[in-house]
């Protein structure tokens, strides 16, 4: 019982966080609104007995990533104005319409759907060390080994890019003779 | 210990390596030697082709990385389609890209890498990551005139896009996964077999699922209505990159979509969920692609955004024979595509070097360019005439074969419409043709090609004659490659 | 039996890709040599394959050439494969033949034309295709040579691009064009569907369609009708026929060789092949006959009025194509298949005389502006005139006894009727009428063209009229192969042929043709005196209004002008079409464009923010406006499906 009350508040917190960080304006006050959005996050893998995603979550994106984005946002000293100019009222209530309209459906049909107790061949109870750094660990490092490698060139390219196109050009010197 | 069977994974480490000199070459060099860097690079992919011929057949990591037919017939367009966007950039390299030409090139490489693990993917993770691997270094491509605001705006669009396209596909293949217990293709299909005969209303979940990755490789695959971002991203980026969006990249969303929708979701395709069957639903969405894709082409007076909206008509033509599920159909579609990269690259290659000499993409600058460039306009002919599907050129083949498998599935009305929106398209093929040949001359054009991309158009229209004339041997390749799905 | 058939095509093939690649680099006489010793040499070969056929039984009068397999997927297996039997035997000679007089009349012709290496190279890739079409052993093969002509066609049309109308017809010829090949393809996918097979041998066994079509069945009525709205595309039958008078823009003789004597009478030769299909689609029959002989009649009244001498020429070949798709269309394949023989040599001759004419006169197209050319052309007006007489069914001449069989068999067929008679009988009066029309306004009567024009009046040179000479014999005795029964003959044509209508011999158990000739002896011959007499009361009528009294033409012209103007006006079609189809593409196209371009990606929302007043949004760059446009729209076309989804299911 109150498993459920925990995983409904940190549900209600998480996509309500989540809402009012795209409705901000001044991105500073839309980071903040993710920091809290990805703490209810973390709550709800807790509760999954996925201790270290959760942990990982805090550290990773709360801790660095998040706080990056704040120094970037500070550093460049951004205002909501960057962002564009005020929408219409308009167009905020068909993106509004079509936000409401997505969910009904979704709705609708989920609602159609008898969640089974097991699923698939490989449910099976929960095993001990679930969740476990040793067990993600073992998963990461032998099972998912390809994928995991994969993601790694996928960083380095995406350094690659962040640096060509970060780089301001140098001018006519560089010019071959 | 799982078995990791790193032999058959070389050609791709080969080319993650290769592309990882060259920007280091570049580097080293001081970016003097813009063409001798070209080269290694068109090397580095021969070689690579050389390497999957050595290196090929079977499975490792688990299943997870499967080198069987499908994979190696995709491989050789990605591999093909990535040459000739090198081989036809020699020009915008040394004349408008100062800084960072290594990266360019490595940069492609990286693309095409991701595009072949992509095609070997045998589970959704290492689907998934192919898949962003593939679209990442586009996105920086896209914006590489950074001078260019209709460049920048392109990457910007392509890369927004892209996320929000991701974030869909990434929920419908969570959705796959919750329903089935397991990424493994091949294990997904027979749970979800299971779940299906054993559960109530599942198949909801299941639609729930198939449209939201439908609309994640929709994207990839500009297929209506997922496909605005592609006349803007066409028309800014750097031609050859528009040329392995169109070819590499899309060959890139079909093999996902063979491996997700053709494997993974086989049981589905029509009779258990008639009318809401999967099959049913592309087929909507092709025909909706043939419609707008051909007649929004028409009155288009850039070329890119010509071949942009036409390249949409074509995933429509594709996705005919896609829905029907069957050898022919999977044949017919990694025919086209093979024939599309001949077509398609060829077309995109004259458009660069037309640029590149002229500035100008308007159709209407044509005009004449038979008489000045005889040879050219005669390639850029052949090529939109394989585009429209003019026997005996490889483009008529290929949609025979397409439509064949079409109706051989009993979805006739598909191939009449289908049939239909291509006279129309023959019309916007045509009047380029028109130009070149039938238009006053122009004495301002002067088109100077460099040997590379000579190369380019030789391969290309070489292609389409060979194999419209002779189509035995990718066929029967093509062919071989519906054995993966076990028809 | 097995013979190297593809030497026929070889040579043109040959020839286009020597002149093409050496564009430029050749002189005239070099480009004109290899163009018309290429067209001689399918010429010869398709001779000697024509007499090793003959020499065969008459049952196995079939000669094969798998070249090599072009398709092999499985239950795909098409050949690139030739067959020769006697309807494609006539055909190759025909085309190979009247191709090669065409050449070398061209040498003469387009002596001093800018694009003279151009001209032969589309020139020998058409008789390549061409060849290709009428020897294919399937109907993919065919369909390639169908597409090839049909290309070379627009190239053709469009030569003299300078002039805007020439590129605006040879556009319209391709879309018009690929309206019908449609159809076609449609047709072949059905017949590949239900047979299992492409092949003329397997496809086209009466056995094979019998056991897969019911008689009069949908399937086979679909089928042959798209292969018939193909044939309608490609040979100028209602309703696809605007593009032809159009195509006169070309060259003479191109107008000659491809809208005349060879591409557009492709439909009827694929129909003749597919006469098993058709034979079990009555339906189908009906309406090939139908549209045929409202072809006929239509087109003919229409050149009754035009003034420009190519016109009224383009117009007479849809008017003839009719009679053979009429021919068709009451099971008389091989009277089809005749009349295209002798119509090939008299049109094209026509054709050719004509262009003798344009060349003297500077260009002038324009019948008003001639007059009196008798004296001073002498050769080509004999010629012409022989043509003429051959095209008007004047007894002896080829066109007489060709037209005479259709006139014949559409009353007699059992698929034939009265009325198809009739109205045939009244076309051939009317292009009597028009004919001798022409015959008189351009080469009687006063010379109406201004001095300058006159000064420079002369006959052909000898590379022109040389060939006009050797039409003109063909146009005579061309029609001695098939003397029908009643005339003493034995229609020698129509036996040879017999082979290949399997349909017709099928269906009628080989005997009703035969028996009904014999039954109904005196009636035929009196129908063909019949229409003989009514031939020669047009020709006097002619004669009437344009030599004898000149002024009662504009007297008739004037009180019916209502009726000139709209014949005059080719019954407005082409501004019918304009309106009803073209407009509404245009429209709808820009309505698209203004739908999806601009209204949606420019900006369902942006625009409406730019209504509301904000403006700034619509300046800024993408990232700002139009992107989240896009991404909407990413997200309003899941919601949409998955609407359907929820309506559906």
């Amino acid at each position: 019982m109150l498993d459920l009350i925990i995983f409904y508040f940190a549900a209600v917190i998480a996509v309500g966080a989540a809402v009012m960080m795209i409705m901000q304006r001044n991105p500073v006050a839309s980071v903040l609104y993710l920091v809290v959005s990805l703490v209810a996050q973390a709550i709800l893998y807790v509760q999954l007995n996925a201790l270290f995603v959760g942990a990982l979550l805090i550290i990773i994106y709360t801790g660095a990533i998040l706080v990056l984005f704040l120094f970037v946002i500070m550093l460049l000293n951004l205002r909501g104005e960057h962002f564009g100019g005020k929408q219409s009222r308009m167009g905020r209530a068909s993106k509004i319409a079509i936000t409401v309209i997505l969910f009904a459906e979704m709705v609708a049909i989920f609602k159609q759907v008898a969640i089974p107790e097991r699923i698939g061949t490989q449910a099976a109870a929960v095993a001990e060390d679930f969740g476990s750094v040793e067990m993600v660990a073992s998963h990461l490092f032998k099972e998912y080994l390809y994928p995991f490698e994969l993601t790694s060139i996928l960083l380095l390219v995406a350094i690659v890019g962040a640096v060509v196109l970060a780089k301001r050009d140098k001018t006519e010197k560089m010019e071959d003779a | 210990m799982p078995d990791y069977n790193l032999r058959l994974i070389i050609p791709e480490i080969f080319l993650f390596l290769w592309a990882l000199f060259i920007i280091a070459f570049d580097l080293g060099t001081k970016r003097k030697n813009p063409k001798l860097i070209g080269y290694l690079t068109m090397g580095g992919i021969a070689a690579t082709a050389v390497l999957l011929y050595l290196y090929h057949g079977g499975i490792s990591f688990n299943n997870m990385f499967k080198s069987d037919p499908l994979a190696l017939f995709f491989k050789v367009i990605f591999l093909g389609s990535a040459f000739m966007a090198v081989g036809s950039s020699f020009d915008i390299i040394a004349q408008k890209i100062k800084n960072h030409r290594g990266e360019f090139f490595g940069l492609v490489l990286f693309s095409t890498v991701g595009m072949m693990f992509l095609a070997s993917a045998g589970e959704l993770i290492s689907l998934y990551i192919g898949l962003e691997l593939t679209t990442i270094p586009l996105f920086i491509l896209a914006a590489y005139y950074k001078d260019d605001r209709i460049s920048v705006e392109a990457g910007l669009k392509y890369l927004v896009i892209g996320a929000f396209s991701s974030a869909i596909l990434l929920y419908g293949l969570s959705l796959l996964y919750g329903l089935s217990g397991t990424t493994d293709i091949v294990m997904m299909k027979i749970n979800l077999a299971l779940l299906y005969l054993n559960t109530n209303g599942i198949g909801w979940a299941l639609l729930m699922a198939i449209v939201m990755v439908l609309a994640g490789i929709g994207f990839k695959l500009a297929l209506v209505p997922f496909h605005m971002w592609a006349p803007d991203v066409y028309q800014g980026a750097p031609t050859p990159i528009t040329a392995l969006l169109s070819v590499g990249s899309k060959a890139a969303g079909v093999v996902a979509f063979m491996r997700i929708f053709i494997d993974g979701l086989y049981g589905f395709a029509d009779a258990v969920m008639f009318p809401l069957d999967w099959g049913n639903i592309v087929a909507v969405l092709a025909a909706a692609a043939m419609i707008l894709g051909n007649i929004s082409a028409l009155r288009q007076k850039n070329i890119k955004r010509m071949l942009a909206y036409s390249s949409i008509a074509q995933i429509g033509y594709v996705m005919v024979g896609m829905v029907a599920v069957s050898e022919l159909g999977v044949g017919s579609v990694g025919y086209y595509m093979f024939i599309y990269l001949f077509a398609n690259m060829g077309a995109f290659a004259v458009a660069t070097i037309f640029n590149d000499n002229t500035g100008s993409d308007s159709i209407a600058s044509y005009a004449g360019l038979s008489k000045s460039s005889p040879m050219i306009s005669a390639f850029m002919a052949i090529f939109l005439l394989s585009l429209a599907g003019i026997p005996p050129l490889a483009g008529f083949a290929a949609k025979f074969f397409v439509f064949a498998a079409g109706i051989q599935a009993g979805y006739t009305w598909l191939v009449i419409l289908a049939l239909l929106t291509a006279v129309v398209s023959l019309y916007y093929y045509a009047n380029v043709i028109k130009m070149m040949y039938f238009a006053p001359d122009n004495p301002t054009i002067k088109l100077n090609t460099p040997l590379s991309a000579n190369i380019v158009l030789i391969i290309g229209v070489a292609g389409l004659i060979i194999f419209g004339v002779y189509p035995e041997p990718i066929l029967n390749f093509a062919l071989d490659t519906a054995r993966v799905f076990g028809f | 039996m097995e013979q190297p058939l593809y030497l026929i095509p070889l040579f043109p093939l040959i020839g286009f890709l020597l002149n093409g690649l050496l564009l430029g680099r050749l002189g005239k006489k070099t480009i004109s040599f290899i163009a018309c010793t290429s067209v001689g040499l399918s010429f010869l070969f398709g001779l000697k394959f024509f007499f090793d056929l003959l020499s065969l039984p008459d049952t196995a009068r079939i000669i094969e050439n798998v070249f090599f397999t072009w398709i092999p997927a499985g239950q795909f297996h098409v050949n690139v494969a030739f067959l020769l039997d006697p309807l494609s035997a006539v055909m190759v000679l025909v085309v190979s033949g009247v191709s090669f007089i065409i050449h070398i009349y061209s040498i003469g012709y387009m002596h001093d034309d800018a694009g003279y290496g151009r001209y032969f190279t589309y020139l020998n890739l058409f008789v390549f295709s061409m060849l290709m079409l009428v020897l294919a052993d399937n109907y993919l093969l065919m369909f390639v040579g169908w597409e090839g002509v049909g290309l070379c066609s627009y190239l053709l049309i469009g030569f003299w691009f300078e002039k805007k109308s020439a590129s605006d017809a040879g556009k319209k010829a391709f879309i018009v064009n690929r309206i019908g090949d449609f159809g076609f393809l449609l047709g072949m996918f059905i017949i590949f569907w239900q047979t299992g097979s492409l092949d003329f041998k397997t496809a086209l066994d009466p056995a094979v369609a019998h056991s897969v079509f019911a008689v009069g069945g949908g399937m086979i009525t679909a089928a042959t009708l798209l292969m018939f709205l193909g044939a309608t595309g490609k040979s100028a039958q209602i309703p696809l026929y605007v593009w032809l008078p159009d195509a006169m823009e070309g060259p003479t003789p191109v107008s000659a060789l491809i809208h005349a004597a060879t591409m557009v009478t492709a439909g009827v030769y694929m129909i003749a092949r597919s006469n098993v299909l058709y034979m079990m689609a009555p339906a189908t029959m009906a309406v090939v006959a139908i549209v045929g002989v409202a072809t006929a009649i239509f087109a003919g009244s229409i050149a009754l009025a035009q003034n420009d001498i190519k016109r009224v020429l383009a117009y007479s070949t849809v008017s003839q194509l009719g009679y053979m798709f009429t021919a068709c269309g009451v099971a008389a394949f091989s009277a089809g298949i005749f009349h295209l023989m002798t119509h090939a040599f008299f049109k094209a001759l026509l054709f050719l005389g004509s262009g003798s004419v344009i060349h003297a006169m500077a260009g002038q197209q324009d019948m008003r502006y001639m007059g009196g050319l008798k004296k001073r052309m002498p050769i080509t007006f004999w010629t012409f005139l022989i043509a003429t007489l051959a095209i008007t069914g004047i007894p002896g001449l080829s066109g007489f006894f060709s037209k005479d069989e259709i006139l014949w068999k559409s009353f007699s067929s059992d698929y034939g009727s009265i009325w198809i008679w009739l109205i045939g009988l009244i076309t051939a009066g009317m292009t009597a009428f028009y004919m001798f029309r022409l015959v008189f306004l351009t080469f009687y009567g006063e010379e109406r063209m201004d001095s300058h024009t006159r000064e420079h009046l002369h006959e052909s040179p000898k590379v022109m009229t040389v060939p006009l000479s050797i039409l003109a014999v063909l146009s005579v005795i061309g029609g001695y192969v098939g003397i029908p029964h009643i005339l003493g003959g034995d229609n020698r044509f129509e036996k040879f042929l017999e082979p290949v209508m399997k349909g017709v011999h099928h269906s009628v158990e080989g005997e009703h043709a035969l028996a009904s000739a014999a039954h109904n002896g005196s009636t035929e011959l009196i129908l063909m005196v019949g229409s003989v007499v009514l031939v020669a009361v047009f020709i006097y009528l002619a004669y009437h209004f344009y030599i004898k009294n000149i002024a009662a033409a504009g007297k008739l012209r004037q009180r019916f002008s209502g009726l000139h103007k709209i014949i005059y006006g080719k019954y407005f079609v082409d501004e019918l079409y304009n309106a009803v189809i073209v407009q509404p593409l245009v429209v709808g196209s820009k309505f698209l464009w203004k739908i999806f371009d601009v209204l949606i990606i420019d900006g369902f929302i942006n625009g409406m923010a730019v209504i509301i007043g904000d403006m700034s949004t619509g300046l800024r760059p993408a990232q700002s406006g139009i992107l989240r446009t896009y991404t909407t729209i990413f997200l309003v076309g899941v919601i949409v499906i998955l609407g359907i989804v929820l309506i559906f299911g």
